[in-house]
């Protein structure tokens, strides 16, 4: 049973306030370790300096959206296994179909309230402790 | 913008949209008018100017008290969700690109004078929102203490504006309030996704 205090989480969306809002909620359901990047370029960037066991990523991001940031995190040997949950307003079940066929984990639709976020979170990682 | 009793000669309404309190449209169709009516309500008018594609948005955040202050609160979070699915929706329909979008907003009307300045938690919500996502404001018409309707073109990004009688203010007030107050956020169709 994982510790929420212990998971180092990456929030990934290009609006501040969207990540402003995932901080909020994660730090409401326990997690200290919240690293923020506000584009998918940046969330690389971030991967290769550190440790995160789960991403939370937007999918519309203007240099590497959501979809491509998976694909690439899917081919690189030190992050292929990492937890990756799509947080999203898309909600086409054509492009569900297709990040679940690139290996998401799980899938959020915005808008989001704390409760969805940590049973999505929980259907990854395990029940948070 | 045009702010005027009667809309100019060469306006043509074509098909008009009814934009509804938690509605989000967009458009690329050149004969299409979207059409609201706003009390303490926000409507953002989103265009992207390069594809000529626009969107509507209506909403209200109905806490009364310290919401727009708590920036993450549910009330705050509802409006910022709002402001992203049109952003969104205008962004995908569009080339994509921040810097072709221009921004314009309208409403936060103090129209009932018993109740809080809900109008004016809306107008701050919303410009914190632009400036913290760091989008100019092309034209807005913000506060006062009327309603007023407005007419947005998403082709052209045409926006007009009519201040309406103080008669219908009570009415409209009552009719925001009881839509804010059924439930935090509008619902996608498929929020029941849940893998695994």
């Amino acid at each position: 049973m994982p510790k929420a205090s212990a998971v180092s989480v990456l929030i990934v969306d290009d609006q501040q306030s969207m990540r402003g809002i995932c901080k909020y909620i994660l730090t409401q359901l326990g997690f200290k370790d919240i690293i923020e990047a506000k584009s998918g370029r940046d969330a690389l960037g971030k991967l290769e300096k550190g440790n995160v066991d789960l991403i939370i990523s937007d999918w519309n991001m203007e240099d590497i959206d959501g979809l491509t940031l998976l694909k690439v995190i899917r081919k690189h040997p030190r992050t292929q296994a990492m937890p990756f949950i799509m947080a999203t307003g898309r909600s086409d079940k054509e492009q569900v179909k297709e990040a679940i066929s690139h290996g998401v984990n799980n899938y959020i639709i915005k808008p989001f309230d704390a409760s969805t976020m940590k049973k999505r979170i929980e259907a990854v990682i395990g029940a948070l402790s | 913008m045009v702010s005027a009793k009667s809309l100019p000669p060469e306006f043509d309404r074509g098909v008009v949209t009814t934009v509804h309190q938690g509605d989000c449209y967009v458009s690329d169709d050149r004969d299409l008018t979207y059409s609201t009516v706003l009390g303490s309500c926000i409507s953002a008018c989103v265009r992207d100017r390069v594809a000529n594609v626009g969107g509507m948005n209506h909403f209200l955040l109905a806490e009364q008290s310290g919401s727009a202050r708590d920036r993450y609160g549910a009330s705050a979070r509802y409006g910022a969700f709002a402001m992203e699915q049109l952003i969104n929706k205008v962004l995908t329909g569009g080339t994509g690109k921040k810097a072709n979008l221009e921004i314009k907003v309208f409403g936060g009307g103090k129209i009932n004078a018993s109740l809080d300045d809900v109008g004016a938690k809306n107008i701050e919500f919303v410009r914190e929102f632009l400036t913290a996502e760091g989008y100019a404001l092309a034209s807005e018409d913000l506060g006062g203490t009327f309603a007023r309707r407005v007419l947005f073109k998403p082709h052209s990004g045409r926006a007009f504006v009519k201040r309406l009688e103080s008669s219908e203010n009570a009415s409209i007030a009552r009719r925001e309030l009881v839509v804010a107050r059924r439930g935090p956020a509008p619902k996608p169709a498929a929020d029941d996704i849940e893998l695994f």
